[in-house]
Formats: C-alpha cells, structure tokens, sequence
C-alpha cells in the first residue's frame, strides 16, 4: 500500500518548485483554511479570493514556515489575518457608502444579513449567529467552536494569550446564546 | 480549571452539538485549480498593476530627476526661468518665433 506522502516530504518538494506537492498541499488543507475564512467572513466570492490568496502568500515565500506549529496552524494564521483584513475594507467600503449620504454618520458594522427562517431547517443557524458577532470575540468563536481548535492552538492562531481566547470565548458565547435563544432548546431536545 | 471555564467548556460542548447539525463548509468546487492558475500567473509575470507600479515609478522618478538635474546644469546661463530649464524648454526669442511660424506654414500649407 502507498502511504500518502507526509507534510514535511510536500513542503520539501513545494520548496523545490514542484507544482504537483503545492497542489497536494492546497487539497489536504482546503477545508481547513475555508472552515475560518467562511467562518469569518461567510461564503461567496470574498471568502473564495482570501482563500486563494493564503495560499498564494504560503507559496510565494514557503521558507518562512519554519516548522514552529504546525502547518495547518500556520494556514490558519495566514487565514485569519486576510480576513480580518477583508471584513476591515468591508467596514471602510460600507463607510464610504454611508457617509457620501450622510458625512455625520458614525462608521459601523456591515450590516448582517437577515435572519431566514427556512435556513433554520438547514440547521445553519450558529453560523449565521457568528456572522453576527463583533470582530473582536468572532475570530475566537469561529477557531474554538466552529473549527473546534484548542484554546491553546486558537491563542497561537490569533498570537494572544489563552487567557484572553477565554475570556473573549465567554463574551462571544453570551452574545451567541442571546442569538440562539429561541433555537437553543429546540436544538438540544433534538439531538 | 476555574469553575467558570468549565460552565464554558459545557456550553461550548452545547453550542457545537448544533454546529455539528450545520452544513459543511467548503469553497466551491475547482478551488485548488484556481490556486494553481494563481501560481502560475505569477510566475509569468502577471502579478498585476500595482506590482508593476510599485516597481516601475521609482525608476521612472529616479530618471525624472536626473533629466531635470542635466537640464539646470546645462542652462545655467540660459536667462530663462528655473521652471523653462527644469523641463528643459528652449528660450522664447523673436527668432524662434519666427522659425516656428514658418514650421507651421511649411506643415500646413498656409502662408502666415
């Protein structure tokens, strides 16, 4: 039986201008690096080209991964950064929308689509409830409870110590059960 | 552990029962294709107008200036402004008004 070959041996070969290990990197990690940037930021377009563009920024300098955590941590990271990049030019850009109308209005958060009842049935609603947390407490609860890392690995991911992955955690779970309410016993009763 | 994490920890384990009842998430079929053609458009060159800018204005300034520098040096004693001998415009004299008339005439036919 082959065995499939191991990160290390990819990154070797990747490091060495071979295409075919990048791209076996890219498929082992997809899932990893699309469960935090739609986490973040949500599916569409915007999600799909934060997804390229980690990947591109790990291709075009393989050598800075220096082996610190491991490799999916390190996509993460990139992840994670490029999306709290696009949710801040999100911000500007729906800024600048809102102050040619109104130049005294304050900056705020981009609106969050509206709730959709049928998306209940799908069972989408704890996604769409972390869509509407703020960007300080979501990048945790998307790590911790989306992604289900470690608080450990989520505190590496997002280079701030555990002690503020909890309490973050703790803030954006109050925020999420004042969402859930009304599905959260539903929710249990079922499972 | 603190009490207080463990009460977070349950409702943690709570919230991702649900989750877990959530549809996967995945980008849209053809991701790591989409990758690759990234890849190589950068390795043909094609990282796009800023990349370019970013590496061609500062050549384009550097010869800028050395050109308005060979201007100055060279028409020190012109008696023109310093801005006619930055950009490097000849002296504006009877003669090469006239010389320009018939330039004109010469091109359009039309005697001035």
């Amino acid at each position: 039986m082959i065995q499939p070959l191991s990160d290390n041996d990819l990154l070797l070969a990747t490091r060495s201008g071979d295409d075919l290990a990048f791209r076996t990197l890219v498929e082992r990690y997809e899932s990893a690096v699309a469960g935090v940037v739609i986490g973040m930021l949500g599916p569409g377009a915007d999600a799909d080209d934060v997804g390229q563009e980690t990947f591109i920024r790990f291709h075009r300098a393989p050598d800075q991964f220096r082996g610190d955590a491991t490799l999916g941590t390190y996509l993460r990271r990139i992840a994670m950064n490029l999306s709290l990049n696009a949710l801040k030019r999100r911000k500007r850009f729906h800024w600048r929308l809102l102050s040619r109308d109104a130049p005294a209005s304050a900056p705020i958060e981009p609106p969050v689509e509206a709730y959709d009842p049928e998306r209940t049935e799908r069972q989408d609603m704890v996604r769409w409830a972390v869509g509407a947390l703020s960007e300080t407490h979501r990048p945790v609860v998307v790590l911790r409870l989306l992604e289900e890392r470690s608080t450990s690995e989520t505190a590496e991911i997002l280079q701030i110590p555990p002690g503020t992955v909890m309490s973050r955690l703790s803030r954006g779970i109050a925020e999420l059960k004042r969402l859930l309410a009304p599905y959260m016993k539903e929710g249990f009763d079922a499972s | 552990m603190h009490p207080e994490d463990s009460d977070l920890e349950r409702e943690l384990a709570q919230l991702s029962q649900l989750r877990r009842r959530a549809t996967p998430v995945a980008f849209d079929a053809g991701f790591a294709d989409r990758v690759m053609t990234r890849v190589r458009d950068e390795r043909l060159g094609g990282h796009g107008l800023p990349w370019v800018f970013a590496r061609v204005a500062p050549l384009a300034a550097a010869a800028a200036l050395l050109l308005a520098v060979l201007n100055l040096s060279d028409t020190a004693a012109s008696g023109t402004s310093v801005v006619d001998r930055l950009i490097g415009l000849p002296p504006v004299t009877l003669d090469a008004a006239y010389s320009f008339d018939s330039e004109v005439a010469m091109l359009t036919g039309v005697d001035q």
